[in-house]
């Protein structure tokens, strides 16, 4: 891909303004609701805005950016497997994803 | 005459990448907000295919997307909740606000040039997460298998 001179950096602010915005807006979102399953998309939401922006950062150092890029994609999609059946067997014993709940629930879920 | 196209376009996929997000986070029904969240990350795919990270869109759309988000959706539709919770907005705004200048703060310290990234060689990377990263491979292995019983483990106990 050739792009040179003023472009580039200006395609390069774009995106490490669009990874920024996206972490902000994930960050809003989980801290405003106290839905689960909303915490939960919000934060992948904030994950997807910092893959952006950490390979904006360090676009200059193609290979280990990539190994890192694919480290982080895999372990995220292995937390979402744990945090979605925590949110269901939590579900299957409240009955409601409300967080507030969660203070009074005996016995942990 | 190409490099701006090559611009707008980037700008168009950010674009719609924020409104997707924004949906995501503020949409009422959780269902129709998963299934945006799969939007928004093949768009995130796209743009860091944009940078010249193909091979971590690659991963992107298929590990990320085709399964985690998938699980997500799958997940959302069987339990058929709904989001009734009450919303502290103010608390919201403050923390993203302090979020977005905290690491704007951070990129105008670090940001270096843009460059774009030159086709990365698959066989030199794999030859590169095997010896610079081999121990953390193997952590990030058994930590995934033990995720997976974990999860199934917690959802069958519920």
């Amino acid at each position: 891909m050739k792009v040179e001179g003023q472009l580039v950096d200006a395609i390069g602010f774009l995106l490490a303004f669009t990874g920024i915005t996206l972490v902000s807006i994930g960050v809003y979102g989980a801290v405003a609701t106290r839905n689960l399953i909303r915490i939960l998309l919000s934060l992948e939401v904030a994950f997807n805005g910092f893959l952006l922006f950490i390979l904006s950062v360090v676009a200059a150092r193609s290979l280990p950016a990539t190994a890192l890029g694919v480290l982080l994609v895999a372990v995220v999609s292995g937390e979402v497997a744990v945090v979605v059946a925590l949110v269901a067997a939590y579900y299957r014993k409240t009955g409601t994803l409300d967080t507030e709940v969660a203070e009074n629930v005996e016995g942990g879920v | 005459m190409y490099d701006y196209l090559y611009y707008y376009g980037a700008a168009l996929i950010s674009g719609l990448a924020l409104f997707t997000a924004v949906y995501v986070v503020k949409g009422k029904d959780l269902l129709y907000s998963s299934v945006t969240l799969a939007l928004t990350a093949s768009l995130v795919a796209l743009l860091v295919a944009f940078m010249g990270y193909t091979l971590i869109a690659a991963v992107q759309l298929i590990v990320y997307v085709g399964a985690a988000v998938m699980f997500i959706i799958i997940s959302v539709s069987l339990l058929g909740a709904k989001d009734t919770s009450a919303r502290n907005e103010v608390a919201g705004i403050v923390a993203g606000l302090t979020t977005f200048v905290a690491l704007s703060l951070y990129a105008y310290k670090l940001y270096p040039a843009f460059t774009f990234v030159s086709n990365v060689n698959v066989d030199q990377l794999a030859t590169v997460m095997l010896e610079r990263y081999g121990l953390v491979i193997v952590l990030i292995t058994v930590a995934l298998a033990a995720t997976i019983v974990e999860a199934i483990s917690v959802a069958k106990r519920g």
